[in-house]
């Protein structure tokens, strides 16, 4: 119902048992730590451990996302699947399971994998530099040169070949073509020496690129020639690729491991959060101490545990001081079918410790208002069968199942709300409907403005109920009970004309705020200043007003149902595949408007709890509670 | 056809294709942003997707009033209206609450989505946060629809 309260824990236990009661303490996950708050106790640390868990847990994560899994599952097979469980006692077990073995195994293959990736890279290119060349009919150790003639291959631009060709036939030089692609030739020239330099003179005019063939002078073996080498390289990528095959499916055959390595995982991940945990101790020379807070209500539990865990440690719960109040953590505390609006509370950020917990009050408010956005009946049952099942499938924990939970709400509501202002599917049921926001929206527009009116009012009385709690008591009931009694009186004086009671009703009302707003001694200074703080009705007018928004949202999903409605109709109509088509529209466009729809209503009525609600009464700053618990990547632990 | 109701047909148009381009050009900002983040981390992509879609809200709002004008109008059959100039000016001006304060709204809930998408990108946990923020642009718009709906409701045929 409200912030649930903690107790303040300190724990003196010998050094030797720090990290077994961390552990113990994170399998039972009630109990929050926080640093110590005496300076001159010398804090645990271990960062050498830390940073050594932090390289461990990179790697076993990179093996395990490149394993291919056992079973492989697709998108929503994957999303339905519950966590592998694990019971917690399991967990030094696990950590003897010879991971390292498996990680450096697999990353030995990676890295020869790497290599001949790299082997294969190289091959290519020497392929590439080859090939042009592989109409060479002459063997390469030929190709050094003669006695007294020179012999040159080079690559030169298409259109200058047949310049060249011209200019060395006067010349006793022959030049021969070895082969062509679409830009370049490649030309086999052999000259005599004594000729050299004016040959040579007119190479310079074409921008000759000149290709050696020297550095495979010394891998030959005899009379290869240039389609032997490339005969041999493509022998070298088979085997290289063959190898990477092999090597791949031995990777694959460390797949097995690819569950129990998941396991490990979460198991480093929390002898690493145990070690954050354990740092937040203070030290002495034998003696460790721990502080932080525990609910109240399993503060018992607590104690109990621990004096079974081990009898040389000391648990003082006591309730905390008033300084550290404002440090103690927020839990939110309300009953089970309340619960999941808490995650509406937690988005706005949390309340301050000793303030008032908005969830119970917004709750009605916000069910009511996302049924009112969309109404639909329809999308309302597809989003509870939704919630349902993947709660059922894939047994969220936490925040998820409480989100999922909400939407089982929400697709209740809208069942509700669909059925009495709205439709199914852009159908109404007709003697069901109390009123069609589509042929006359005035009525769905009034009932959108008393709600918030209401609303508005519940945020008053909750300003009342916190400014008395604070203590200015006088004040509170005069001022904001001044409003309380104003504004409903006004609105129904005006609605009714009568009875003239109400009109006195808002004078006193209005006295109150006049007279009390200001707390100056200055009686026209304080009368002014009164008359001033009547000025905040317009905030109330214009909060009340931003909830027709309602019958804007709701009209929106309804009339794009109907539309929907209707192109399936002109579909249906087509010869042979309508009734496809029209199936087809149904489907998407239902779809797309209960997306559209739910984004819409659902962030607009929160934002009328933020904003229009929240803004009179709440206070946030709220630290959430965060105990030493076993956290999860990839497996769940179960006592 | 009467000048009435090629009026009114105006309105009905000028619903959905302002208050649409204000979207489109609104969606455009937020994708861009959206994309950009992406390819750092291509997981977020749902996460950001509302973000992305929520500047899409303005179209439809304009396209749900011109449509309303065509259930007024009998257009899409059965009998067919017959407004006079005056009822189809009405109509027109009826439409443009809707039309325009979702032109201006749409590009400007663009760009507050983009920038809430860039936080995001940050802030993984916090993405209900900028939702709000967009939401309180949204409110013109919702407000440009309310008034259209509750004139185009007034003027009797």
């Amino acid at each position: 119902m409200a912030i649930a309260p903690v107790k303040r824990i300190e724990v003196l236990l010998p050094k030797t048992e720090l990290e077994g009661f961390v552990s113990y303490l994170q399998e039972l996950g009630i109990a929050q730590l926080d640093p110590l708050p005496y300076e001159e106790l010398q804090l645990a640390s271990s960062p050498a451990e830390v940073a050594d868990y932090e390289r461990w847990l990179a790697r076993i994560n990179h093996v395990i996302q490149s394993l291919p899994e056992t079973e492989p599952k697709k998108g929503l097979e994957k999303l339905l699947t519950p966590k592998p469980k694990y019971s917690a006692s399991l967990r030094k077990v696990l950590l003897d399971y010879g991971y390292e073995r498996v990680v450096e195994d697999y990353e030995e293959l990676e890295a020869k994998r790497a290599q001949l990736f790299q082997n294969i890279k190289q091959i290519e290119r020497e392929k590439e530099f080859l090939s042009p060349l592989a109409a060479l009919k002459v063997p390469l150790s030929g190709l050094s040169g003669f006695d007294r003639c020179l012999l040159k291959i080079a690559e030169v631009k298409a259109e200058a070949f047949p310049g060249l060709k011209e200019q060395l036939a006067d010349q006793p030089a022959s030049i021969s073509l070895i082969s062509a692609e679409k830009n370049l030739t490649y030309v086999l020239i052999i000259y005599h020496q004594s000729l050299k330099e004016e040959v040579e003179a007119i190479f310079s005019g074409y921008k000759l690129n000149f290709i050696s063939l020297e550095p495979y002078l010394p891998r030959l073996k005899g009379d290869e020639k240039v389609s032997d080498l490339l005969a041999g390289l493509e022998q070298q990528k088979a085997q290289a690729g063959a190898e990477i095959s092999q090597l791949e499916k031995d990777m694959a055959g460390l797949a097995v491991h690819r569950s129990p390595l998941m396991a490990v995982y979460d198991v480093l991940l929390n002898e690493q959060q145990k070690l954050a945990g354990v740092s937040l101790a203070g030290l002495t020379e034998k003696t460790a101490w721990l502080a932080g807070w525990v609910p109240a209500a399993q503060a018992d539990y607590l104690a109990q545990r621990v004096s079974q865990f081990s009898p040389n440690i000391y648990l003082n719960l006591r309730e905390p001081k008033p300084e550290e109040r404002d440090e103690a953590p927020v839990i939110l505390d309300n009953p089970q079918l309340i619960k999941p609006f808490e995650v509406i509370t937690s988005l706005y950020g949390l309340p301050r410790p000793g303030s008032i917990d908005p969830t119970i009050y917004l709750a009605p408010f916000f069910f009511v208002f996302v049924g009112l956005c969309l109404s639909e009946g329809g999308y309302g049952l597809v989003m509870s069968l939704l919630s349902l099942f993947y709660i059922k499938k894939a047994e969220p924990k936490g925040g998820t199942r409480q989100f999922m939970l909400l939407l089982f709400y929400l697709g209740i509501s809208n069942m509700i709300f669909g059925t009495l202002f709205g439709g199914w599917f852009g159908f109404p049921i007709k003697p069901l409907v109390l009123m069609d926001p589509i042929a006359d929206p005035i009525p769905y527009l009034i009932l959108s403005l008393a709600l918030g009116f209401i609303q508005v009012m519940l945020s008053t009385f909750l300003s009342l109920v916190r400014d008395f709690k604070k203590g200015n008591k006088v004040t509170a009931i005069a001022v904001k009970g001044g409003w309380l009694l104003l504004l409903p009186s006004l609105l129904f004086y005006f609605l009714l004309k009568q009875p003239p009671i109400l009109g006195i009703l808002a004078l006193i009302g209005t006295a109150g705020i006049v007279f009390f707003s200001s707390s100056s001694r200055n009686i026209f200074a304080r009368f002014f200043s009164g008359l001033y703080a009547l000025y905040g009705i317009t905030s109330y007018f214009s909060d009340t007003l931003s909830y027709s928004r309602l019958l804007a949202l709701g009209l929106s999903t309804g009339v794009i149902a109907m539309v929907v409605n209707s192109l399936v109709q002109i579909a249906w109509g087509f010869p042979i595949v309508g009734w496809i088509i029209g199936i087809l529209i149904f489907a998407g466009g239902h779809l797309f408007n209960l997306a559209i729809g739910l984004l819409g209503g659902f962030v607009h009525s929160m934002r009328l709890q933020f904003v229009e609600f929240f803004g009179r009464f709440y206070e946030a700053g709220g630290k959430p509670f965060q105990p030493v618990k076993l956290v999860n990547k990839y497996i769940e632990f179960i006592r | 056809m009467s000048l009435g109701l090629t009026l009114a047909i105006l309105g009905a148009a000028l619903a959905v294709f302002v208050a649409g381009i204000g979207s489109a050009i609104g969606i455009g900002i937020a994708g861009q942003a959206a994309s950009g983040v992406m390819t750092e981390d291509p997981s977020k992509f749902g996460i950001i997707l509302p973000l992305g879609a929520l500047a899409g809200t303005q179209g439809i709002y304009g396209f749900l009033s011109g449509f309303l004008v065509i259930l007024k109008l009998g257009l899409l059959g059965g009998q067919v209206a017959e407004p006079t100039v005056q009822q189809g000016l009405q109509i027109m001006f009826a439409c443009f609450p809707v039309a325009f304060a979702g032109l201006v709204s749409g590009i400007h809930q663009g760009k507050v989505c983009a920038s809430g998408i860039y936080m995001v990108a940050k802030q993984p946990k916090d993405m209900t946060k900028p939702l709000v923020m967009a939401a309180l642009v949204e409110t013109y718009a919702v407000l440009g629809l309310l008034a259209t709906v509750l004139l185009l409701n007034g003027i009797k045929l």
